[in-house]
């Protein structure tokens, strides 16, 4: 797994490439903590790259939002790939975070 | 490795000698046979011309005096044939010439037959010698029919000069002679006719003296041979007139000299070899002398020839062993004294080896590559050192680590129910479950139990996370799932305080995905309510699987008073039930490939009618099978349950 | 006991030579040539006492180079003599009491010789050819021979050496393959380089050596002639088995006689004699003469000879062979 942050009007865009596991999810918590505990407020996790996804990840995602929605923050996910859509939408995800379709659409809303 | 194997039968110096001795043997083995076939050609060479030259400096002194002796009876048969004697007179020229030819043993004027007839068919005047005396005599009678001896008759009707195969004389005191004739012609009435032979006799006893002193190294000589090729003289005197070249060829079974023989009539000169009969090698030189139709041959004994060769070839095969055997020691003696530290390291390596870090390596003085292998191994025995005195820390770390997880698997497992059948005395339930931990343990979880006596609740998860959290965390889940249960009957309402139980204060949003379900036995109503959990599986006993119609909830621990919407299924008898985590259907092969929802489908359609136990077994076997030996990262749990709503009523549990 | 059996030797030795001598006058054998491989098995069976088991005296002699056998004979000083066929029925035919006791010869060994480069290639090249022949007697089948293909030739005699024939004096000469024939071969002419006419090609395969005693000795001492012609046999058997010993003990006797010795040439000449005699066949050795070759020998004789005795007419085979085995 690669990140690859981007600051861009006001959002701060992580690009996501990769597997997201168990054994990455540690890292993955660190550096987007990292981020929310800075204070970027505005979030977007970007996963047209991100192949797959573990509970621990979405744990992660889980403890950004609840983090940032403290911090009348925000975080948005983008560009789910099917498989990775199909998961969210098992899981029930789907009704928790903000997903949009493309990063344009997540930028200008 | 072993220690003696290093010192003994592979040693460097046993290697290297090996190859430093083949080298230098097979150097060895060319020079010196060069070396031998070069002076065995230089021998030979000298041998052949030394031949030539002993062999022609016996034939001219033989020539010397043969060749005389063949001008008096050319010279008698001339005057002959001029008349200049008479008949009566010739004895007195025959005295004559034994006279003044001390070498000549007998003289005769041999006439044809009948060509004086007064004197009837024989006439043959003969002189010879008697001791000291010179006797003459008339021979030629019917006993001694001189013209049908060779002498006669060979010059007489090839009308040329002839010396005769040389012969043993019994009246000449058993000398060994040879007779030269030469044909001369008579004028009588009828004009000029062969008239006869005139001979003389010569003994060889001169020309076996010449030849007898001939000594060439130690047992070679010289002897000549007749025009037949048979001894005339020979240092074995039971050769002489006895055999000839050409007998010896038979005798000794060595074609070879029946050639050389053949050649010498030709005339022919030449060096060759031949073997007698116990092959033993000779070489011969062979010439015919310029009179006596005789033939020269000098004999060189091989061996005898090349002796100094063979000499020479001993020294120095003695020096070249003499020079191995030195070689042999100044090199083991070398490579020991180099080899000696190697042998030493190896010996501290095996100490490294057995755990001694601080075993002293010997010290090397030499700058060569044995000291840089001597300060690579002090610098492995320091990092070895160090890296071993690292792990065991690491070790030990782990193994608490190690020993931690087992305990919270351990927990994880006790605390599902693990007894089957669980109830045997529910006939309308057949119920099946399993849980495999992975190494690194999940959090799976399944439950279930009845609430009362027709309510049957059965549950499964899967908590966010591995490791000791994530089981701590399906403790809580089981838990609560019981404690609340007791309380509240409806799926929806056991889920929504579970929900709201483990949300409050889930600071590390930590999150289970959940599927409960209650079955009422008396009924087969089945309502359930899922949070966020892979969709379990309904097998009809009539048609094909599906996955179970359900909206999603989010998994529980996540928000607070979250509605879980409630379903409800009736169960058809012979009707079965599979749930299960994503440790089945993301079960991973080497090539990171996933076992899949499909496969799941198609191994529960194929196996449709089995028992909840052969089922799940069924479906492990499929796993094992895609996975092919790769580890499991996930916990996998499967629940199945199978209902026979008539075999309470005592109906056969497969209802047509 | 050892010296009690001594003694029982010593006596049976001294009463076996005792009647030896009381009985028998010694038998006088004597071949018709000096000593060679020819006349081995009668070498042999001296040597091995097969004539003194048999309990006769044999004493073997030769006649020296210019004597005929048959004189020995005619003056009593042999009673037994070896003689070629012919040379012995033409003795007969000329008054001489003889009679054939056994035909030891089965075929003529007899053969025209000449260089294979020369002039003569075949028989119709002999005419007007010299040809040595041996000079007193047996001579008669091949000038016979040559007659009866009305060929002219000049004879020329020969003593006893092929030195003319290799000096290329004669075009051909007769030779016996046991002798003559291999004597050119031991002089260094190879088989190749010479033509050969064999006797028994054309028609004359008059057999040779046949042992021979007088009329009035036949009579007389038929039992010791008869054990000696079975001794002799025994001989010529021993010979034929033990080749390599015969040929040493052949040649001891040439070199006593002072006869010049050739291992060589005694070796073929032992292997062709034993072949003529029928002993290298599988067949046993009989000493049979064949009644044809009688009345072959005899023709020939009587083209040769115009001026027989009267007597001549009354010999038969009969009358001529005597044979003492019953074969």
């Amino acid at each position: 797994m690669t990140l690859n942050i981007i600051h861009s009007g006001g959002f701060t865009i992580v690009q996501v490439d990769g597997h997201l596991n168990t054994l990455n999810a540690a890292d993955f918590e660190t550096q987007v903590m990292g981020l929310v505990e800075r204070g970027d407020m505005k979030l977007i996790i970007d996963c047209s790259k991100l192949s797959y996804i573990s509970s621990s990840g979405l744990r992660v995602f889980l403890l950004a939002q609840k983090k940032l929605r403290a911090n009348k923050g925000l975080l948005k996910l983008c560009c789910l790939q099917p498989s990775i859509h199909e998961i969210f939408d098992m899981s029930g995800f789907t009704q928790i975070f903000l997903i949009e379709t493309t990063l344009e659409a997540s930028l200008t809303s | 490795m072993n220690f003696k194997n290093i010192i003994n039968t592979e040693s460097l110096s046993f290697r290297i000698l090996t190859r430093v001795l083949l080298i230098t043997v097979s150097l060895f083995v060319l020079t010196l046979s060069i070396y031998y076939i070069y002076t065995r050609n230089l021998i030979r060479e000298a041998a052949r011309e030394n031949a030539i030259q002993l062999a022609g400096n016996i034939a001219g002194k033989i020539a010397q005096q043969l060749q005389p002796m063949e001008k008096l009876p050319q010279m008698v048969s001339a005057t002959i044939e001029m008349g200049l004697f008479d008949k009566d007179s010739l004895i007195v020229v025959l005295e004559t010439i034994l006279k003044r030819n001390p070498n000549i043993y007998g003289a005769s004027i041999a006439f044809a037959p009948n060509i004086f007839p007064e004197k009837g068919l024989y006439f043959m005047p003969y002189a010879y010698r008697n001791n000291n005396e010179i006797i003459s005599t008339f021979l030629g009678s019917a006993d001694y029919e001189y013209f049908l001896m060779d002498w006669f008759q060979i010059p007489f009707m090839t009308k040329k000069p002839y010396w005769s195969e040389p012969y043993f004389d019994e009246g000449g005191g058993n000398a060994l002679m040879t007779t030269y004739s030469v044909p001369f012609y008579y004028h009588t009435e009828q004009g000029r006719v062969q008239g006869g032979i005139a001979t003389i006799d010569v003994d060889l006893q001169w020309l076996t003296d010449i030849v007898s002193e001939v000594t060439i190294f130690e047992t070679g000589y010289a002897f000549v041979l007749s025009r037949n090729g048979m001894a005339i003289t020979h240092p074995d005197r039971s050769m002489i007139m006895n055999e000839s070249i050409f007998s010896n060829s038979e005798n000794w079974e060595e074609p070879l000299l029946r050639e050389i023989g053949r050649d010498l009539q030709q005339g022919n000169s030449s060096f060759s070899e031949y073997n007698l009969k116990n092959k033993v090698k000779r070489w011969i030189y062979y010439t015919p002398l310029d009179a006596g139709g005789l033939s020269l041959a000098v004999v060189y004994p091989d061996d005898e020839m090349f002796a100094s060769l063979h000499k020479m070839n001993l020294i120095l095969l003695a020096l070249i062993i003499f020079g191995l055997i030195l070689l042999n020691f100044t090199v083991v003696k070398i490579v020991n004294r180099l080899a000696r530290p190697l042998v030493d390291i190896a010996k501290t390596a095996h100490k490294i080896a057995e755990g001694n870090f601080n075993a002293p390596l010997p010290e090397v003085k030499s700058r060569d590559e044995i000291r840089l292998l001597r300060n690579a191994f002090v610098n492995m025995q320091q990092e070895l050192g160090a890296y071993v005195a690292n792990l065991t820390a690491t070790t030990a770390a782990k193994e608490k680590i190690e020993s931690e997880l087992r305990i919270a698997r351990d927990i994880q497992l006790s605390m599902i129910p693990h007894s089957f059948p669980p109830f045997p005395e529910l006939p309308q339930i057949d119920l099946f479950a399993e849980l495999k931990s992975a190494k690194e343990v999940g959090g799976d979880l399944y439950d279930f139990f009845l609430i009362d006596k027709h309510q049957f609740c059965f549950a499964i998860g899967d908590v966010s996370g591995k490791g000791v959290p994530a089981s701590l965390f399906m403790a809580v889940t089981r838990t609560l799932l019981r404690s609340i249960a007791d309380k509240v009957k409806s799926p929806s309402g056991i889920m929504k305080l579970l929900n709201n139980s483990l949300a409050m204060n889930n600071e590390s949003c930590m999150f289970v995905t959940f599927f409960l379900g209650v079955l009422d036995i008396s009924t087969g109503e089945l309502s359930y309510v899922n949070a966020g959990h892979n969709p379990p599986v309904i097998i009809p006993g009539d048609g094909a699987v599906k996955f179970l119609p359900l909206a999603n909830g989010i998994p529980l621990g996540l928000q607070e008073n979250y509605e879980y919407p409630q379903f409800s299924l009736s169960f058809k008898d012979g009707d079965k039930f599979f749930a299960y985590t994503d440790g089945v259907s993301e079960a991973e092969n080497s090539q990171h490939q996933l076992f899949g929802e499909q496969a799941i489908l198609d191994v529960l359609m194929q196996h449709k009618s089995d028992h909840p136990i052969a089922l799940i077994k069924a479906m492990d076997a499929a796993i094992s099978q895609h996975v092919s030996g790769f580890d499991q990262s996930d916990d996998i749990t499967m629940l199945s349950i199978a209902f026979n709503h008539g075999s309470a009523n005592g109906t056969p549990r497969n209802k047509p | 006991m050892k010296s009690n059996r001594f003694q029982l030797i010593i006596l049976f030795l001294l009463f076996a030579g005792l009647s030896l001598s009381a009985q028998q006058k010694p038998l006088v054998f004597s071949t018709h040539w000096l000593p060679q491989a020819q006349f081995a098995g009668y070498y042999m069976a001296q040597e091995k006492g097969y004539y003194k088991d048999a309990g006769l005296d044999v004493i073997i002699k030769h006649p020296p180079a210019n004597l005929n056998a048959i004189n020995y004979l005619q003056d009593g000083s042999a009673d037994i003599v070896s003689l070629f066929l012919i040379t012995a029925l033409d003795a007969r035919l000329h008054d001489f009491d003889l009679v054939n006791i056994a035909q030891m010869s089965e075929h003529s060994a007899v053969v025209f010789v000449s260089f294979a480069d020369g002039p003569v290639q075949t028989l119709k090249d002999f005419d007007n050819k010299k040809i040595g022949i041996w000079e007193g007697g047996f001579d008669e089948s091949p000038k016979t021979m040559v007659k009866h293909h009305n060929l002219k030739v000049e004879w020329v005699p020969i003593l006893s050496s092929v030195n003319l024939f290799l000096m290329k004096g004669i075009d051909l000469m007769t030779m016996m393959w046991y002798n003559e024939y291999n004597q050119l071969y031991l002089s260094g002419i190879n088989p190749d380089e010479l033509n050969t006419f064999s006797l028994s090609d054309y028609g004359f395969d008059i057999p040779e050596d046949g042992l021979y005693v007088k009329e009035a000795t036949y009579q007389d001492r038929k039992a010791e002639l008869q054990a000696f012609v079975e001794a002799s046999l025994k001989g010529w058997q021993y010979a034929n088995q033990n080749f390599d010993e015969t040929i040493d003990i052949v040649l001891n006797k040439m070199r006593a006689s002072k006869v010049s010795a050739n291992e060589a040439h005694q070796r073929w000449m032992l292997s062709k004699i034993l072949e003529f005699q029928g002993f290298s066949g599988d067949q046993e050795k009989k000493t049979q003469l064949m009644k044809v070759d009688f009345q072959k020998a005899l023709e020939v004789l009587k083209e040769n000879n115009t001026d027989l005795p009267a007597t001549a007419k009354e010999i038969t085979f009969e009358t001529f062979y005597k044979p003492l085995l019953i074969e």
